[in-house]
């Protein structure tokens, strides 16, 4: 009987698997380590090890960060770019500007292109800015440059052509006559993926789809071959960047839309968590070896953006706007003439931080975390890795200690010091560009190092909550099973919002809804039934940035508009009574699945006594202090128990300073909370 | 409460950032104008008492340190004792401020608990849309000052918190967009508001003593880490000369010179050998001359770290009043464009000696405006263009291709779907010019050529002043063939060549736009022969005896 939901989610030291069974409501999980020669190995490895039979696998959800890998370390395909004669260089003349971090580098050395220049094609063919065709496409052109491109090695061809947003029309037929003179050829067209203005962007978007799409088909090929191998005939799944899940067609298809796919899995599960534990705005703070990943959820509503970056490259899709924000547990310590820095160097997961004996000799956060007490080295990683204190205690003696004449701890301490600190100008500084305060936040702490610095972290913002989930360090692949089949199209409409207007604005909305239903359809199956919901995205009149507001082809423009204006009161602070107009239209088309229970029954056994003695440092009274060390699994739901104490996880461990609190509430959620009257020191 | 001074140091050190850090985010989220939330056109500052920078947040790249000049000069005009919690002082006299008129200084003074009077002041410069100029949008040959907008000479314009209503009308009858400057101004009175309720929190948890303590430490920091810096550079004095096209009034091109002195603990730059200023536009103010060279100063011996008063301790900026790096009134000062070209001429005198200076950019921004009313709509329009030119190589690698000008490294240009839909251009060609980078065992990165005609009547604002020379290369590198310039009416018999220029093209008609690549550094003989071959293959250099566009200068 097929009645288990299974999510694997690939991260750069482990594979954590988390499987439900719907029967029992009940949720496991176990890591491995990765396989990096060989991704789909991993995959094929944890389905051998369930320990159900992978036939009783109904629904297999991927996360997977193949795609990303591959534009980081430039393991993407050969790609050649069709576009209109006369502007062949669109992609490397971008928008001429650096990076805030690189804007005094005055001897930038830029990357290479990721396509070659002679792999690009101008053809006869051109729309204006209202999609009017000025010049006919040059099919033959087009015909030409294919089997050139193809005869000089490219398996992949990115389209994009000039105001493509506006009309359609010459990438579509471009694409097909690509696809009929070569038929193996992958190709990406610009406004098919996103219908959206602004041509280098647009342009990006494409060829990075074309780059990664042969890479993460063969993958997918491979992982259904191996678990169909092990038994699975189930439905699969990847993670997309926004949350919901797309099936391995819809993926192979459109490939763009999961690069972000890990990260979203996380944001996702504390979506789920917020609307089903009633706690209607949440910062999710991942917290892995090398990052700090954290995303803002709104009244129930994550945060999307409509562009994200992957180094330099722009790429239009919708995605949570996860921000990184620095340091995770394997950021180095040093001191920089008077000043103590933590990070930005990390040592990764190789060597990794001192204390994991594999040649680390600088002392990084996880060090410091082992010194203070804040890791409980009987049971580091659920038992996977072995910590030793002594190497810990050597780096940071010989880095810290003896040139600030500090103690141990006090060195120790005082890495958490300035992290904790920059790290929480990070958070401020995100929530006040979008007007918000943190303390009417709860903060959600997860992955491995999460529940580390989320007591010190929500205490230094002054947040009202901190919320640590069961199975935190596995937490984005749980997150995973709480998404809905969802798939997202977006039409240009670029005109101004008013009664006139609006037939034109029905028609449109009318068309993406026909066009993107029968795009599910075809991908899988005639009887898919999905809810829809539109959105629009508005600006006013001479401003290139949009705001994107719920609203329904049923609505009048009235609506359409005021909505948008307390949009933009709310975001910028201020709004204008100037005209607006209407950039793009997206629907989405949602296929809800079964997600499993936010509750108690979440809670995974860990090994080591439910209950034992402990040293840890306290925050609150400034010095090492005896307490207790709890099991997760020990905690008896609706007790409270006070800190200094420290919490034990599969993967992690939570330290409550003295003037903290601990409550498991009804969903199984840690709560911690300051307790009254101990003021925040 | 930390238990080590270097770890409280770092803290209260990335607080005072991450305070100026929350200014900005303040105000590009509430601004109006999109040349501040998209071109970024602003400088954000934390001071002390003493008007030292503790912290700043750049807008754009050339305005590192740009309210200090300004501040400095505020402390010595104002009677500071006048002063009272929550005012707001506003600044726009060139002289004063660093900057052309357009650009509006609010500076705040934070009076603190436990002391007797103005403990650290914020500032915030913007530019404004309209303060009344001769002409609507640039002005490119005004003769004084009084041709460039209304002049706020550090009046307190909120006094206590409440908002002078006299000086107030006066600006918006003043402005041809009120509404615009209203919005402006409340971002930035938000964003100082902002930055103070950072500070008040840093010093409230800190305590007065061990906050200036770690500011002062922190001074003493960056100031050791830029000596460091400055004692691996060469000793002693090298100069180098540019030349500014014309003044906008006259055709006489402009001499601009540098001396550079870089002794043990000392870095100086003396203007002093360029032209006496002029009668048009061009004339730099002397804060702005001074950013300029804490830009190029930065990028020599700290382009990584966030900056303070430290970094710039051994930096003196020297150009005598009435030059052109020092005008006085009534001098024209509206065109920041002597302070692009002038940019790397710090570069130009040093690079001889330290080979691992990137030699001449395209140097300059060629960009454009366009302005008239819509084809389709007849509804009027003001749009514009920054264009992407070649960077100088190094001496290890091929310099960038079609990036903004240095001195605005983080401005973006404007999409070919924006221009198309905003203004009647319609392009005919975007493409980098085919071996416009200087030759070089590195060489130059390519400038781009757009050609474009119109859908409709419109008047074309070129925007360049080093369109009649050409840039430098080093140690056996060559110039780019290209200069940077736009050709109006090509192949016809109307056909012109034009630098900083404006002028109507009717329907039909078109220009061309180029801008040059980047010098070559080193003997274009060692190039090596694989990268050489990489070039050829894809057109980013041309096989011998060709050329993709013929110099016609």
């Amino acid at each position: 009987m097929q009645d288990h939901k299974l999510s694997i989610d690939i991260g750069g030291t482990f594979v954590d698997i988390v499987t439900f069974d719907f029967a029992s409501q009940s949720v496991k999980a176990f890591k491995l380590p990765t396989t990096p020669d060989d991704p789909a190995r991993g995959v094929i490895q944890a389905i051998g090890r369930l320990d159900v039979p992978a036939t009783q696998v109904s629904e297999f959800i991927h996360g997977t960060t193949l795609g990303l890998n591959a534009v980081l370390e430039r393991k993407g395909t050969t790609v050649g770019i069709i576009t209109n004669e006369g502007f062949r260089d669109i992609l490397e003349i971008g928008r001429g500007a650096l990076e805030f971090a690189d804007m005094y580098r005055f001897d930038y050395p830029q990357p290479k292109s990721i396509v070659e220049r002679r792999h690009i094609r101008g053809v006869a063919g051109r729309m204006d800015d209202v999609g009017d065709e000025i010049t006919p496409l040059d099919e033959e052109a087009v015909r030409r440059a294919a089997q050139e491109l193809q005869a000089e090695g490219c398996k992949a061809i990115a389209i994009s052509f000039l105001h493509s947003y506006a009309n359609t029309a010459h990438e579509r037929r471009a694409a097909d006559i690509v696809r009929e003179v070569c038929p193996d050829m992958e190709v990406s067209a610009g406004a098919l993926l996103a219908n959206e203005y602004r041509e280098y962007e647009r342009t990006s978007t494409a060829v990075l789809d074309a780059y990664i799409k042969p890479v993460l088909k063969n993958y997918l090929d491979r992982v259904s071959d191996g678990i169909e191998g092990e038994g699975f005939d189930g439905r699969k799944y990847v993670m997309n960047s926004s949350g919901g899940m797309l099936t391995f067609g819809l993926a192979e298809a459109q490939p763009i839309s999961t690069v972000l796919s890990g990260p979203a899995g996380g944001v996702s599960g504390a979506l789920h968590v917020s609307r089903v534990t009633n706690r209607p705005n949440v910062i999710s703070v991942d917290v892995g070896g090398t990052s700090l990943d954290a995303c803002l959820i709104v009244d129930h509503n994550p945060v999307d953006v409509f562009e994200a970056r992957i180094e330099t490259f722009p790429i239009l899709q919708p995605i949570f706007d996860l921000r990184t924000l620095g340091a995770g547990g394997g950021s180095i310590a040093r001191i920089d003439n008077a000043l103590l820095r933590v990070g930005p160097e990390s040592a990764g997961a190789v060597p990794g931080p001192a204390c994991y004996g594999r040649g680390g000799t600088e002392p990084t956060v996880t060090d410091a975390a082992l010194i203070l007490g804040y890791i409980d080295t009987t049971n580091f990683m659920g038992g996977e890795m072995a910590v030793a204190y002594d190497l810990a205690a050597e780096a940071m003696q010989k880095a810290i200690c003896d040139p600030l004449g500090l103690s141990l701890e006090d060195a120790a301490r005082s890495i958490f010091d300035v992290l904790i600190s920059r790290t929480a100008s990070s958070v401020k500084e995100m929530m006040l560009e979008k007007g918000l305060d943190p303390r009417d936040f709860a903060m959600l702490g997860f992955g491995g190092c999460g529940p580390l610095l989320g007591p010190m972290l929500f205490a230094e913002l002054d947040m009202a909550e901190l919320v640590v989930p069961p199975l935190p360090s596995v937490f984005s692949a749980w997150g995973m099973m709480a998404s809905d089949l969802s798939f997202a199209e977006s039409a240009s409409v670029m005109l101004a919002v008013g009664e006139g207007n609006l037939p034109d604005v029905r028609t449109i909305a009318d068309d993406l809804h026909a066009r993107s239903l029968a795009a599910l359809r075809e991908r899988i199956g005639a009887d898919a039934d999905p809810e829809v919901g539109f959105s629009a995205r508005l600006r006013f009149v001479g401003q290139e940035h949009t705001l994107s507001v719920a609203w329904s082809p049923d609505e009048d423009a009235q609506i359409l508009f005021s909505r948008f204006s307390e949009a933009h009161k709310a975001r910028f602070g201020h709004t204008f009574d100037t005209e607006a107009e209407i950039t793009a239209l997206m629907v989405k088309l949602v296929i809800p699945a079964q997600k499993p229970e936010v509750s108690a029954g979440l809670t995974a056994p860990a090994p080591g006594a439910a209950e034992a003695d402990h040293r840890m440092f306290d925050a609150h009274a400034g010095r090492m202090a005896d307490c207790r060390k709890l099991r997760r699994d020990a905690l008896e739901p609706g007790k409270t128990y006070r800190g200094p104490l420290l919490i034990t996880d599969e993967g992690s461990s939570l330290g409550l300073r003295g003037d903290q609190q601990a409550r498991v509430d009804d969903y199984g959620m840690i709560s911690i909370t300051r307790i009254d009257g101990e003021g925040a020191q | 409460m930390t238990v080590s001074k270097a770890a409280e140091l770092e803290i209260v050190s990335g607080l005072f950032f991450s305070a100026a850090e929350q200014m900005r985010r303040t105000l590009v989220r509430t601004a109006f104008n999109a040349v501040i939330y998209e071109v970024l056109d602003f400088g954000i500052s934390i001071a002390d008492s003493k008007g030292r920078m503790v912290a700043e947040a750049a807008g754009i790249t050339s305005f590192i340190g740009a309210n200090d000049y300004a501040l400095k000069t505020l402390i010595q005009k104002l009677d500071l004792s006048t002063l009272r919690p929550g005012d707001v002082v506003m600044l726009n006299y060139p002289y004063w401020n660093s900057a052309h008129a357009s650009d509006a200084l609010l500076m705040s003074p934070v009076f603190l608990p436990g002391g007797d009077g103005i403990d650290m002041f914020l500032c915030v410069r913007a530019h404004w849309l309209d303060l009344g100029a001769k002409d609507a949008g640039y002005v490119i040959d005004s003769t004084d000052i009084h041709q460039e907008g209304l002049i706020v000479p550090g009046l307190r314009i909120i006094k206590e918190g409440v908002l002078d209503q006299d000086l107030w009308q006066i600006l918006q009858y003043n402005s041809r967009l009120p509404e615009a400057i209203a919005g402006d101004f409340g971002a930035q009175v938000a964003c100082l508001r902002t930055g103070e309720a950072a500070v008040r929190e840093i010093f409230a948890r800190f305590g007065r003593e061990r906050t200036f303590g770690a500011i002062e430490a922190f001074f003493d920091h960056a100031h050791e880490k830029t000596l460091a810096s400055l004692a691996k550079l060469p000793k002693g004095t090298w100069s180098a000369e540019e030349w500014l096209d014309d003044d906008g009034i006259t055709d006489d091109m402009i001499r601009m010179a540098v001396e550079v002195t870089i002794g043990e603990d000392s870095f100086t730059a003396d203007y002093n050998g360029s032209s006496k200023q002029v009668k048009g536009p061009v004339n730099a103010p002397f804060g702005g001359t001074i950013s300029m060279a804490k830009t190029y100063f930065k990028f020599l011996t700290s382009p990584d770290a966030p900056s303070n008063h430290g970094n710039y301790m051994p930096l003196t900026v020297k150009a005598d009043p009435g030059t052109l790096f020092h005008a006085v009134y009534p001098a024209a000062t509206y065109m920041p464009w002597t302070k692009m070209v002038a940019f790397e001429l710090i570069a130009k005198a040093l690079a001889p000696a330290i080979d691992w200076l990137p030699v001449s950019s395209g140097g300059d921004e060629p960009g454009f405006m366009a302005v008239g009313r819509h084809h389709r709509t007849g509804k009027p329009f003001v749009t514009s263009n920054n264009e992407g030119i070649g960077w100088g190589a190094t001496h290890r690698h091929d310099g960038a291709t079609a990036l903004q000008h240095p001195s605005t490294s983080t401005v973006r240009n404007t999409p070919i779907e924006v221009l198309e839909r905003q203004s009647n251009i319609f392009h005919d060609e975007l493409e980098l010019i085919e071996g416009s980078g200087g030759t070089g065992q590195y060489r130059g990165g390519l400038g781009v050529r757009r050609r474009a005609h119109m859908r409709g009547e419109m008047e074309v604002i070129s925007m360049k002043k080093k369109s009649k020379t050409t840039n430098w290369g080093l140690y056996g590198g060559g110039s780019s063939p290209i200069k940077n310039h736009m050709v109006l009416r090509p192949g016809t018999a109307q056909e012109k060549k034009v630098g900083m220029y404006r002028e109507v093209l009717q329907k039909g008609e078109a220009f061309t736009n180029y801008s040059a690549g980047g010098a070559g550094w080193g003997d274009p003989a060692k190039r090596d022969s694989g990268a050489h071959a990489y070039d050829l293959r894809n057109g980013y250099v041309l096989p011998e005896g060709k050329t993709d566009e013929k110099d016609d200068t």
